[in-house]
């Protein structure tokens, strides 16, 4: 498998302080990747490292091919960035912003009104060619920002939480361009984010990371193939009568508004037969049987209470390494 | 002999990808984009009517001169005294130029800074040569548009009286009319250049406007300390190289002086300088 982006242990420092540790991570193209993980992770640092905004402290960063710190500009032709709440020239009409950029990107200027033109139709932004960007709300901005990033159809779109300051209607519509774009068109897509369903619904790759450092990297599918949660939720339509049957089965089980918690406690080959034995037997009704948590989520939850937090800071690492 | 092949064949190299790639097509987007916005700018209006307004008046004050300077004797003494206090006073104002010189173009790097658009810019395939080259033009030619008219009323000016042999033209030929007024934008070149330098160098407007007019300082004291006048500690270094210097005094044509050409030739060094020194700074400038 192609890998478009690599990073072959890369710590970055800011002000002596590690925002990237030992870094290593591989992205295949085609893969609509997920970097997650909770604020000040260190995610947009690692994609300012992606796009060299920043320089590596150590270690080596490869975007297609090329370093980002040294080839910025052979790389831009090949990605899109949308940084986190992108600033745009905020005296501009929208279309006139959207053309410099194009004509950045070395296009003609009627081929940039073209592509700037079809990039706000395909964001919905086109009634507002117009309006000034200093006046358009954080929504309309934040499509704007996407706008820009998806002018010259990069081969590699990186986005720094994109649904940040959108409605729930935007979220919607953008989360949905995304996975557009990946079917549509196999871009490889980079987006970082600390919502996890929102990652789970765009991605097909994730990387967990924490404090800096990627916790766990991989298919989404392989990564909850072989997770199990704690606890179960069971909807049926007798539950205080289900609550009395488990309990005597020596299951352990809270009622709350008529979904019963069972807790596996460890064995969950013997929840699921057992759970399933009492309701047909007793003729109860099973409405609906899951997990507390979402797998991914509950990867997700371990890993980042690990107690891996704190080595960086405790000085496990000096800057020399 | 083997290293030197390396050296060369990395530059060679280095030249191609750039040609391949199309180096230099957003100098021009650029510097248009840096010439429309300053030109909608209030502050642009301020300095037209300042660069416009002076130099007319400074016309108008000289040629009233030469008219009382018909006279004989302690008259025509008297009338001299009074006309070179009077074209003082405003050749003194014309320091304001050098300042608005660099108000308007000590923001062109850090303001894009303080209002986090540069990352805009270096997030699409531009060099950074070519950002700091498409400002550096585009804030030349405001300028150039600010003295447009001043200029035009100089090369008429010098032309008419060219044309009419009047001995107080300094200048030999139009050729050399139109080169001095090449070297007094290249003079304000130095200028925007060094503002451009130090606007990337710091993050602030502000500090980028302390800094370059605290050496335009510095070095209108080493200027009148080196030409050992009495006023150093006045601007005269800075008022000699704004405009109406041209007005009545081009004796840097002087035979004993350099050629015009070599001080072109060393303008432009010295604004290649302070260009490649921004250039440097904004290569290695990280963006968070």
């Amino acid at each position: 498998m192609e890998v478009v982006v690599a990073l072959e242990s890369v710590s970055k420092f800011l002000n002596k302080k590690p925002i990237v540790v030992r870094m290593n991570l591989s992205i295949p193209r085609g893969a609509l990747f997920g970097l997650l993980g909770p604020n000040g992770a260190g995610k947009t640092t690692t994609l300012n490292l992606m796009t060299g905004r920043l320089k590596p402290t150590s270690g080596k960063v490869t975007v297609l091919g090329l370093d980002p710190w040294k080839e910025r500009v052979p790389l831009f032709r090949k990605i899109g960035f949308l940084a986190q709440n992108p600033t745009q020239h905020a005296d501009k009409s929208t279309l006139r912003f959207l053309v410099y950029m194009s004509r950045l990107r070395g296009y003609s200027r009627e081929e940039a009104y073209r592509l700037s033109r079809d990039a706000m139709e395909r964001l919905g932004l086109s009634p507002l060619e117009q309006n000034i960007v200093g006046k358009l709300s954080g929504g309309e901005k934040q499509r704007l920002g996407f706008a820009n990033a998806l002018i010259g159809d990069p081969e590699l779109l990186i986005l720094d939480e994109p649904t940040a300051s959108l409605d729930p209607k935007g979220r919607v519509y953008v989360m949905d361009l995304i996975t557009r774009l990946a079917k549509e068109q196999n871009q490889t897509i980079i987006i970082s984010s600390h919502i996890l369903p929102e990652i789970q619904r765009m991605t097909n790759y994730v990387a967990i990371m924490s404090s800096g450092r990627v916790l766990v990297t991989g298919n989404v599918r392989d990564l909850i193939r072989n997770v199990y949660d704690e606890n179960y939720i069971l909807e049926t339509d007798k539950p205080k009568l289900f609550v009395d049957q488990l309990i005597n089965n020596g299951f352990e089980v809270t009622l709350d508004q008529d979904l019963l918690k069972v807790s596996a406690n460890g064995n969950i080959r013997r929840l699921w037969s057992e759970v399933i034995q009492i309701a047909h037997e007793k003729n109860f009704l099973i409405k609906s049987f899951h997990p507390e948590h979402d797998p991914l989520e509950s990867v997700f939850l371990k890993l980042v209470s690990a107690p891996t937090l704190e080595d960086a800071q405790n000085g496990e690492i000096s800057q020399d390494e | 002999m083997s290293k030197f092949n390396e050296l060369a064949s990395s530059i060679s190299s280095k030249v191609r990808n750039s040609l391949s790639i199309g180096y230099g097509s957003s100098i021009s987007t650029i510097a248009e984009e840096t010439f429309l916005s300053g030109i909608r700018e209030k502050r642009f209006y301020l300095s037209l009517l300042y660069f416009t307004v002076f130099p007319i008046l400074i016309f108008l004050v000289q040629n009233a001169g030469l008219i009382v300077q018909k006279g004989t004797g302690i008259a025509l003494y008297q009338a001299q005294i009074q006309t070179a206090s009077l074209i003082n006073i405003f050749y003194a104002s014309f320091f304001l130029g050098q300042v608005l010189i660099v108000i308007l173009s000590a923001d062109a790097i850090a303001g894009e800074i303080e209002q986090d658009t540069l990352s805009l810019l270096r997030s699409k395939p531009v060099y950074d040569s070519e950002i700091i080259l498409g400002k550096f033009i585009g804030l030349l030619a405001i300028i150039f548009l600010l003295e447009s008219p001043a200029f035009l009323l100089i090369y008429f000016f010098l032309l008419v009286r060219y044309e009419a042999g009047s001995i107080e033209v300094y200048l030999g030929t139009i050729d050399e009319i139109i080169a001095v007024l090449i070297l007094v934008l290249l003079m304000q070149g130095i200028i925007v250049a060094m503002s451009l330098m130090f606007s990337t160098l710091f993050s602030k407007t502000l500090y980028s406007i302390l800094s370059s007019m605290l050496v335009l300082f510095i070095l209108s004291q080493i200027s009148g300390i080196l030409s050992n006048t009495s006023n150093y500690v006045s601007f005269q270094w800075l008022v000699n190289a704004t405009l109406p210097e041209i007005f009545y005094n081009i004796e840097p044509i002087d035979a004993n002086l350099p050629s015009l050409g070599a001080f072109i030739l060393g303008f432009s060094g010295i604004i290649s300088g302070l260009l490649v020194l921004a250039i440097t700074i904004l290569r290695n400038r990280e963006l968070n």
